[in-house]
């Protein structure tokens, strides 16, 4: 089966969307008549109602969740973030960067200093009309060394925020970066009234307002009757429902107890698809699992021991066992195959033992044994992936030690630790955000500890690129580093699997940024 | 006699919770990591998690946190959640309600039928009613108890659709309503608990039919179902009243796995919650609260027992 073929038949059994599909034909020179007739589905006539109550059924939440979007680090908690507050710019599901708060920007030719033109007459939920002081505030809330908030890597760069007028902010930076505009659209970012800090009442300018808030548990919350986005937020009420557990989520979906819900379980997501009553939803949106090896100190300074490390993991098998498909192999690099920048001429990595051998005899050793530590914190699959990467490595002449580590204290205590372990990143929405926080020299969460003068430099360079042309070579290159000389093994991307009532709710589509269309299923979607 | 007994007990059970915070802070003490990294996780980095421990005063020392702790807890504040500064007692309180009123719905129907069921198995001992209670009793506490949950799911909310799989409900319910709702998670609790407390009652009450008297009783005539209720279970009770209160304790702390697959807000999901996020003030509360469950329910217990039992009331 040639590639067109195998792309064609995991549209047919759903394993790819339309437009995942789309993307990864035309990368192979496919013509579009040929991918038109393989996309042979009709579209449905897609109206918005209004009115009704959307009801979501969401795992990734606790107790000890906040309204405050400081410190919003999981699904419910960045869903909740999205329905109350609005941000300078939206990412749209094509994870393309449109105003929001923001009418438009402007940057200067160095991409040093941006002006964001405000969009006027927006009210807060309490009556305030939102200005540039708000916006001011609220990115200012995360700088310095003494903000509480988990956005302190996204606003790092950024030099001095100001307003001038009313209407308009300015942004210096510490150095040029064209990607402003996706900073921006972080959801910490979310934009509050000046001096706001009361997060047991929330406050924003987004579609609904916070009726009752139970962290952990559940929240409501009403439409916002002076809501500025047109053609948006179409429900009445709003509702989330905390279902940390998998297989109560699918049962509460199957019931008819909730509408939409996250997190489907991999393991059983076949099933799920074969009830009428549901539709499946796959979102490819660039999240994938690493296993970083540390290169500066430890057993495996030698980048021929990593290459054969990465030569001894079969993420075929992976992707078609752990996650039944939804997914797509990794090439040992961050940049998901949608992405503009992805350079798609560079191989993929296969499993080949033969290889692996190979870099072990360069860096001459003969059997070779190292301690992997594993656990079900870093992503769900990871204590799997590590057993069949055992299996897999042992024909390599690899001796994988496996240490399952407790969930409880993994990121604090194993990650960034040990010169050998398992993590998973969720996709950014540009090559920039992702190389200026895993990969250059010193950046915090840098886990291989890779450090590269070149690559650094690559980055840095077509961070401040305004050319397309000449900022995809630079990224191209930075690609082929990371692939070759980094200490990340990247095995695979994984998809985001929602699943959605049709008789109860629509507007659902795959989205490029995040789950639940992109976190803002409260505002794009409609109750039936 | 009783009066005496309970101050005793009082007095013993204070010293108890006391003994308890001071474990529960030195474990959590000893936990890797702290309400900073574990409230950012994978997204911490050190000058946030140093403004975090600054503002919250987990830079002073161990002792003196504890100790302001106590303090507080003394005077019925039991502080501000680290993790969403809010104070804890009234999140904890609504916790709790929910979490007494599954186990009670749970304990009126599974006590009096545990008690009766081992009666039945006993007046008919070795007949096939007896052994079918034992079996299903059994079989319902061999199974782990998020697997009858998730059977009873499966058949009673998914397939028949009779009941709720998610035991949600509003405080404007009315009490039926409310009870519709909490029916799985109940009946989970009822299948969990029954066997335990079913066998203890058969087992000491054919024990006692063992003795003389029981043979005085049957030899003078008296049906079996009197003999069994009014000379064996009066003779059998203090065991069954130590069992009932282990599995009324159970119900009240132990329910964690229910509450998460029927995703009902209860004190057990709560404070894993807080043990995850490093929320001492929180995991305290709760610890305390569960500490005090088993206190008073083995000092009721004790109490029934005492009355129980003419004998015990008069210790040589």
């Amino acid at each position: 089966m040639n590639e067109f073929d195998y792309q064609k038949h995991l549209l047919e059994l759903g394993r790819v969307s339309r437009r995942q599909f789309i993307h990864r034909t035309a990368a192979l020179g496919a013509s579009a008549a040929l991918i038109g007739t393989a996309l042979s589905r009709p579209a449905w006539a897609n109206e918005p109602v209004k009115g009704g109550t959307l009801k979501f059924g969401m795992g990734g939440g606790s107790t000890t969740d906040s309204m405050n979007p400081s410190t919003a680090t999981d699904s419910v908690a960045i869903s909740q973030v999205h329905t109350t507050y609005n941000h300078l710019v939206e990412l749209n599901s094509n994870r393309e960067a449109i105003p929001e708060l923001a009418l438009s920007w402007e940057p200067s030719s160095d991409a040093v200093t941006w002006a964001f033109k405000l969009r006027k007459d927006v009210e807060f939920h309490n009556g305030k009309t939102m200005d540039a002081h708000d916006v001011v505030y609220s990115i200012q809330r995360h700088m310095g060394p003494d903000a509480q908030t988990a956005a302190s890597g996204v606003v790092a760069g950024i030099e001095e925020v100001r307003a001038d007028g009313s209407d308009t902010v300015i942004i210096t930076l510490k150095g040029g970066n064209a990607d402003l505009p996706y900073l921006m659209a972080d959801y910490h970012l979310a934009i509050v009234p000046d001096g706001f800090d009361d997060w047991a009442n929330a406050v924003g300018t987004g579609p609904y307002m916070v009726e009752h808030y139970e962290a952990g548990v559940e929240s409501k919350h009403v439409r916002n009757p002076n809501y500025w986005k047109e053609g948006r937020a179409h429900a009445d009420a709003v509702e989330y429902t905390v279902i940390n557990d998998a297989t109560a989520r699918s049962a509460a979906l199957t019931s008819g107890q909730v509408s939409v819900i996250n997190r489907i379980s991999k393991r059983t997501v076949d099933l799920m698809k074969r009830n009428q009553a549901l539709e499946i939803l796959n979102s490819p949106a660039g999240q994938h699992y690493t296993l970083p090896m540390h290169t500066q100190e430890g057993p495996l300074t030698d980048p021929n021991l990593r290459l054969a490390l990465k030569h001894a993991i079969d993420r075929e098998a992976l992707v078609n066992t752990l996650l039944s498909g939804y997914g797509r192999a990794g090439n040992d690099h961050p940049i998901p195959d949608f992405d503009q920048y992805f350079d798609s001429s560079m191989a993929q990595r296969a499993y080949d033992p033969d290889r692996a051998k190979h870099y072990l005899r360069e860096a001459g050793v003969e059997d070779f044994t190292i301690q992997l530590h594993t656990s079900e914190a870093a992503f769900p699959e990871a204590v799997d992936t590590a057993q069949m990467y055992q299996e897999a490595a042992r024909a390599a002449g690899i001796n994988l030690e496996l240490v399952r580590a407790p969930a409880d204290g993994y990121w604090s205590d194993i990650w960034l630790n040990v010169p050998f372990c398992m993590s998973y990143w969720g996709g950014r929405a540009t090559p920039d955000m992702m190389y200026s926080i895993a990969y250059t020299c010193g950046a915090a969460w840098n886990e291989t500890h890779y450090c590269s003068d070149e690559f650094d430099q690559l980055v840095r360079e077509a961070r401040a690129e305004l050319d397309q042309a000449r900022r995809k070579e630079l990224y191209a290159r930075a690609q082929e580093l990371v692939h070759m000389e980094g200490g990340n093994i990247i095995p695979m991307f994984a998809d985001y699997v929602d699943g959605y009532r049709r008789d109860e709710v629509g507007g659902y589509e795959e989205d490029f940024v995040f789950e639940m269309v992109g976190h803002r299923g409260a505002e794009r979607l409609w109750a039936l | 006699m009783i009066l005496s007994l309970v101050a005793k007990r009082l007095a013993l059970g204070v010293l108890t919770l006391w003994l308890v915070s001071l474990l529960i802070f030195a474990i959590t003490e000893i936990l890797p990591g702290d309400v900073a990294t574990a409230i950012l996780g994978q997204a911490a980095t050190p000058e946030t998690v140093a403004a975090i421990r600054n503002q919250l005063g987990l830079n002073e020392p161990a002792w003196w946190r504890y100790l302001q702790w106590l303090t507080g807890a003394i005077q019925g504040d039991f502080g501000i959640s680290l993790a969403n500064q809010r104070p804890v007692a009234p999140q904890i309180l609504g916790r709790l309600e929910n979490t007494l009123f599954l186990a009670s719905v749970a304990a009126v129907i599974a006590v009096p039928l545990a008690i009766s069921l081992g009666l039945i198995a006993a007046i008919k001992q070795h007949s096939l009613l007896d052994r079918t209670i034992s079996l299903t009793t059994l079989a319902s506490i061999s199974v782990p108890e998020f697997f009858i949950a998730y059977l009873l799911i499966f058949f009673l909310a998914v397939q028949a659709g009779w009941f709720p799989s998610m035991a949600r409900f509003d405080a404007d319910m009315g009490f039926l309503e409310q009870l519709g709702v909490i029916v799985l998670p109940a009946l989970t609790l009822v299948l969990v608990v029954l066997a335990h407390m079913m066998r203890m009652t058969r087992a000491t009450v054919l024990n006692v039919m063992a003795q003389p008297f029981v043979e005085m009783a049957e030899l003078k005539g008296v049906p079996k179902w009197r003999i069994v209720v009014q000379h064996a279970l009066p003779n059998a009770l203090a065991p069954i009243i130590n069992v009932v209160a282990l599995n009324l304790a159970y119900l009240v702390v132990g329910v964690i796995v229910v509450e998460v697959v029927f995703v009902y807000p209860g004190l057990g999901q709560f404070m894993v919650d807080a043990v995850a996020r490093r929320d001492i003030p929180t995991v305290q509360a709760c610890g305390l609260i569960f500490a005090a469950v088993y206190v008073t329910l083995n000092m009721l217990a004790d109490i029934g027992a005492i009355l129980a039992n003419p004998r015990l009331r008069h210790p040589r």
